[in-house]
């Protein structure tokens, strides 16, 4: 499945080069995020929050003011700014280590207490930037360089759904799972995202866009097949779609 | 079995199997991630335990867990990781647990940079989390005396029944160096654990509990006196320091631990080339500071100059045991970056010029 | 010999070491560093020696970040594949996490142009006898997705080796090239050691230059 996309550049983004690996979803999502800020012209006016992860640099590509938070902490990080600026547009860029493992308290407790934030999460079921390590999301057999034998549900678990455990959270607002494999779902990711930062602007509550994403370097698959591996493992177990969207029940009412 | 080349974190990892490590609770971090994925296989192999934790603050709560319950129990991990660590250190200081911490140094503060530092020397000398309590650290040099003190290091938390760190800085993590990893070892004497609340307390006739909370204050001051005198008892007899150099009369010497040391001592070697004798004091335990070391300088001796690579934090130990009897002098390096023998050399001439260096 | 040398063997086997050894002596156009793993002591921390030898370096998207552990392959590591007239080394990180990195370049290789080259320190727990050595061919054959075609003995124990050490490393690897069929392409030998034995493959001297003289 091989795509070819051509992007315009946005100005969402800063004019230079996205330092991330061939084959990487994280520089797709980046892109997105960066149009549709620009888009609803909120980059005058957003705040992010950069997480520990891969994109720890993204401080240095989001086209808007940005904070760098400690691993896991970003949901509170971006707690403290919004309650300090609730006028402006506060999104956190989150990885799965950061936000499923060391950061569960944080995205938990934003959501409870429905945060108007967004969240924009990127599963990729392994951590990136140290090394190829396992992740809460790391898929059963899986081979990551704490599971040299494979995932066993013994001992670390089954991997961990976001969207779903989230869904659960009654201050939680809009939660949808997306993926940029092909343009269909790029243009689906988009609306998401757009959908997430309306929901933030009318003052809606918690959003979060969680990505289902790539690491072809750790998983060890050339880029052009990680997508492929993405659509056939990690689809069927982080399925797509909304789930949850309170904005509809408030509309019904 | 011979010696073997290993790198630091994989034999840290190793000796602590062979140290009878029973579990160990960590989470990834840069520049230690071999501990964790050496022992996420090795571990399963020895029939111990190995429990990736969701973060730092878990794997610390898991390893008070574990060593409350008796066993002897590990946990690595790097300054900010290290950081997070400390409310779960505090308790177990308070507790009187025994539990063994790596702590492979990188540069800070907040997340710093991965490269190697010694920055963390405050935060492990004066306790760290809250409360009156202190650490065993050692600091070593060389792979083989890190592998010895790993290995050792499970006696001694038992038998003082507090933590104890080692405090490398990433390049001893991440060197690789020849080792035998079957050196011979002093070890404490081993006691019956009859204080562990391993779930017997019908067979034992009484309730055993691990707690730090104190209702009366009065009680928590007998604890706080009883633990002084655990760390009075560390003091007395776990200093552990090398003299390097002395019997060649040098007026000036260094004082240096860890890597510092490794370059320290190629700088002893090219000044001795040149003519020029430096002794140097280096601390293998730097809690308790080896103020001992400092009682048998010889006459010669003029200047101290203490090397880090961090911005004057032991040095402040030199101050408080030197009570202004020698000259003192300082270099350091911080953000991960690791000098050359050079300059130290060219920091030596110059203070032995009279003139400041750096 | 094919133009285009991939290192791969168990971590800490001085694959970087070997890598810079054989960029400057063999006038190689890239030296590709490819170690995701270690956070020190990668090839692409002489990027000056390199440099003034003529070898271009190929690294992380960000050049000169030593600071971060951040990943960020390049998309110049397929250059040299493309590049038909250069030669070059690839410095893998150790066993099958380096390995896998091949996986990326399955689409481009020809088999006909590489050489998959394993580097073994018999001193390194893991490596240290003929069974675990066969067993490690076949690892890295998996995660990689190529084959092996040649051994570099680099045996050692750094500064504490003698000719011994390089001996037994000798014989070892002998016995792995007879029960393959693999040559012995190189003999690491460290600077320091005296000897005047003639070892298997090409014989080298190993200048340490990626560790310090204090290490
Ligand atoms: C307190 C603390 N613990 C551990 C780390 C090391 N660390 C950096 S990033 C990371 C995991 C990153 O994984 P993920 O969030 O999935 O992001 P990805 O790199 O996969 O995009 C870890 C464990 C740290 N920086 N701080
Ligand atoms: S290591 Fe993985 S997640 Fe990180 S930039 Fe490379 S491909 Fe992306
Ligand atoms: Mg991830």
């Amino acid at each position: 499945m091989k795509t070819k996309t051509i992007y315009k550049p946005t100005g969402g983004l800063v004019d230079r080069d996205l330092s991330y690996c061939p084959g990487c979803t994280h520089g797709i999502i980046h892109k997105l995020v960066g149009e549709v800020l620009e888009e609803k012209g909120l980059l005058d006016e957003a705040i992010g929050v950069a997480s520990v992860g891969c994109s720890v640099m993204s401080y240095e590509f989001f086209n808007c003011d940005m904070q760098q938070a400690a691993h896991g902490r970003a949901p509170a990080v971006a707690t403290g700014i919004k309650r300090v600026r609730p006028e402006h547009t506060v999104f956190t860029y989150q990885g799965d280590g950061d936000l499923a493992s060391i950061g569960m308290a944080e995205i938990v407790h934003a959501a409870h207490r429905g945060e108007n934030m967004t969240v924009i999460f990127v599963n990729n079921a392994i951590y990136g930037m140290t090394g190829g390590q396992m992740a809460p999301t790391t898929l059963i057999n899986q081979k990551t360089s704490t599971s040299p034998t494979g995932r066993k549900k013994e001992g670390t678990g089954e991997p961990l759904r976001m969207s779903e455990l989230l869904a659960t959270v009654p201050g939680a607002t809009y939660l949808e799972r997306v993926s940029v494999h092909d343009p269909k779902h790029i243009r689906k990711a988009k609306k998401a995202l757009e959908k997430a930062f309306d929901v933030q602007t009318k003052k809606q509550g918690f959003s979060m866009i969680e990505f289902v994403s790539t690491c072809p370097v750790n998983w060890g698959i050339q880029p052009q097949d990680s997508l492929e591996w993405m659509v056939d493992n990690m689809i069927p177990y982080f399925p797509l779609g909304i789930y949850k969207d309170a904005t509809k029940e408030e509309n019904n009412e | 079995m011979g010696k073997v080349l290993m790198k630091g974190n994989e034999a840290m990892a190793l000796a602590a199997i062979k140290g009878g490590c029973d579990a160990f609770f960590g989470y990834p971090i840069t520049p230690q991630n071999e501990i964790p994925e050496y022992l996420s296989y090795h571990m399963a192999q020895h029939d111990r335990i190995f429990v990736q934790a969701e973060s730092e603050v878990a794997a610390i709560n898991m390893v008070y867990g574990a060593a409350g319950s008796g066993a002897r129990v590990l946990t690595s991990s790097s300054s900010p990781g290290i950081a997070l660590k400390q409310e779960g250190i505090s308790y177990l200081a308070g507790s009187e647990l025994p539990a063994v911490i790596i702590n492979v140094m990188r540069g800070g503060p907040g997340l710093g940079g991965i490269q190697p530092s010694q920055g963390d020397y405050n935060q492990i000398t004066r306790g760290g989390g809250n409360g009156d309590y202190k650490l065993l650290t050692f600091a070593p040099e060389t792979l083989q005396e890190t592998v010895n003190i790993v290995k050792a290091s499970f006696s001694l938390a038992d038998y003082y029944r507090n933590p104890v760190m080692i405090a490398v800085d990433g390049l001893i993590g991440q060197m690789m160096e020849p080792v035998d990893l079957d050196q011979k070892i002093d070890e404490k004497p081993t006691k019956e654990k009859d204080w562990a609340a391993t779930g017997h307390a019908k067979k034992r006739g009484h309730r055993n509990k691990i707690v730090s909370l104190y209702l009366d204050p009065y009680d928590l001051e007998k604890h706080n006196l009883k633990l002084k005198a655990k760390y009075d008892e560390m003091l007395e007899t776990e200093q552990r320091y090398e003299m390097i150099n002395m019997d060649h009369n040098p007026s000036l010497v260094f004082v240096a631990y860890g890597s510092m040391a490794r370059i320290a001592r190629s700088a002893i070697q090219v000044l001795k080339d040149a003519g020029i004798e430096v002794g140097m004091i280096r601390p293998i335990t730097i809690s308790p500071f080896p103020e001992k070391a400092f009682k048998h300088l010889p006459d010669s001796v003029h200047t101290l100059l203490t090397l880090e690579m961090s911005l004057g934090q032991m040095l402040q130990d030199v101050q408080i045991v030197n009570q202004g009897r020698y000259t003192l002098d300082f270099y350091g390096r911080a953000g991960g970056v690791v000098p050359e023998t050079e300059d130290i050399v060219e920091k030596a001439k110059a203070v032995l010029k009279g003139g400041k260096g750096q | 010999m094919n133009r285009l040398w991939i290192l791969t063997g168990h971590y800490g086997s001085g694959k970087s070491e070997v890598a810079v050894n054989l960029a400057i002596d063999e006038q190689l156009d890239y030296l590709v560093d490819l170690d995701v793993v270690n956070p020190y002591f990668r090839s692409r921390s002489v990027h000056a020696l390199l440099e003034a030898n003529g070898v271009s370096l190929v690294e992380s998207t960000i050049e000169k970040a030593t600071g971060s552990d951040l990943p960020f392959i390049s998309a110049k590591g397929s250059r040299p594949f493309h590049d038909k007239a250069s030669r070059a080394v690839y410095d893998l990180a150790g066993t099958q996490a380096g390995a896998k990195l091949m996986r990326q370049y399955t689409d481009i290789i020809d088999e006909r142009e590489i050489e998959f080259w394993l580097v073994v320190n018999i001193y390194r727990m893991e490596t240290a006898n003929e069974a675990q050595i066969l067993n490690l061919i076949n690892t890295l054959e998996g995660a990689s997705g190529l084959k092996v075609t040649g051994l570099i003995n680099n045996s050692n124990l750094m500064h504490e080796t003698t000719e011994e050490h390089i001996k037994k490393g000798d014989t070892v690897l002998n016995a792995v090239s007879k029960k393959t069929g693999l040559p012995i392409v190189f003999t690491f030998i460290e600077e320091e050691v005296k000897t005047n034995l003639k070892f298997a493959g090409e014989n080298r001297r190993l200048i340490r230059h990626l560790g310090k003289h204090w290490l």
